[in-house]
């Protein structure tokens, strides 16, 4: 019983952009303030639910001292003061930092990948297994691992879920209108690596379905453990 | 019980905090305990207070903290940076300036 009201204070602190490290940190101090202050009253001859009732109205309402760590600024998390540009531009952000750095290392290896490429011929069904990686890799896997990244520390930091479900949202409808190839041949035309970004009509429901399940794999977890986490707290 | 709300404890806190962990590194309860004893009573630091006013402080680098287990429980033992023994040699020279300000007006009234 005593435990979970440091455990609700402690989520009530986090909700409201305290960090991490101060929200567990004060729910820890508070707890354990509380057990001194019943030890106190049970040595002058107080029942254990006197003890108990009187060190609750010593530490005063959760509201009250949540309201009390809100009035310092300093207290509040970065995550929180800057929310809405973390959790909606940062992830988009990432994924084209990711990209020019693929496209770094793809520029940097190119010149020693095409001298050992005039060398070998590649068959095609190995050529088409590994631009079928490359295409999972850069349009499933990075934007994926990106947005979850992104959910989890929403999650993590209790953030207001439309930040991060916009996020996500933007960023794989961003993803789903590139189109990327890593084609190698070998031989005197050794291959060739083409991306390019657009919207086609035809291709739209496509890519709209692409854009959802991307999402999908990403929202569905965040709202699966954001439905547990409350679940647990009305518990 | 001293009153908790006014307009002149606006502050004090900080200063409390700050002059009694001068002396030695103290838990939050102890130092919520040494206010009221060594004050007889007449401060009192609620502990809604207490607690928001020390992070405040470590963030603002015046306190160092340091996390113990004493008998299965947790403390947090604060103690003052040399930034913090800077603060309160500010705050302890305004608190007597205002201190003797005050001081001298309620003299005058009382020859009044």
């Amino acid at each position: 019983m005593v435990e979970r009201r440091f455990i609700s204070l402690r989520e009530r602190l986090l909700r409201v952009g305290i960090a991490p490290a101060h929200a567990n940190r004060a729910a820890a101090e508070l707890q354990s303030h509380f057990q001194q202050l019943v030890d106190a009253a049970l040595a002058i001859g107080a029942s254990l639910d006197e003890a108990s009732v009187e060190a609750h109205a010593l530490l005063g309402s959760d509201q009250d001292i949540v309201h009390r760590f809100v009035s310092q600024p300093e207290l509040q998390s970065w995550v929180s003061r800057r929310a809405v540009l973390i959790f909606t531009l940062f992830p988009l952000l990432c994924f084209i930092a990711l990209s020019l750095l693929l496209l770094a290392v793809g520029w940097a290896l190119s010149a020693p990948l095409g001298v050992y490429l005039h060398t070998v011929q590649v068959p095609s069904e190995v050529a088409r297994r590994i631009n079928m990686g490359a295409q999972l890799t850069f349009l499933w896997i990075a934007p994926v691992s990106i947005s979850a990244a992104f959910a989890v520390l929403a999650y993590r930091r209790r953030v207001t879920l439309r930040w991060p479900v916009a996020g996500v949202v933007a960023l794989c409808a961003f993803v789903s209108l590139i189109n990327f190839d890593l084609i190698l041949r070998g031989g005197v035309d050794p291959g060739e690596a083409k991306a390019g970004i657009g919207i086609s009509m035809d291709a739209l429901s496509g890519e709209a379905a692409r854009a959802a399940a991307m999402a999908a794999l990403v929202l569905g977890p965040l709202w699966l453990a954001v439905r547990r986490l409350r679940r647990h707290e009305v518990g | 019980m001293a009153d908790r709300n006014s307009a002149l404890m606006s502050g004090v806190p900080e200063l409390l905090v700050l002059s009694l962990l001068a002396g030695r590194e103290m838990y939050g309860y102890e130092i919520a305990r040494s206010v009221k004893l060594i004050s007889r009573d007449a401060l009192v630091i609620g502990e809604g207070v207490l607690y928001p006013a020390l992070h405040a402080l470590e963030s603002r680098r015046l306190l160092r903290a340091k996390r113990t287990r004493v008998d299965g429980r947790t403390r947090i033992y604060y103690s003052l940076t040399v930034r913090g023994r800077a603060r309160l040699a500010k705050l302890s020279e305004d608190w007597r300036r205002v201190s003797r300000g005050v001081a001298s007006i309620l003299g005058e009234g009382s020859h009044g």
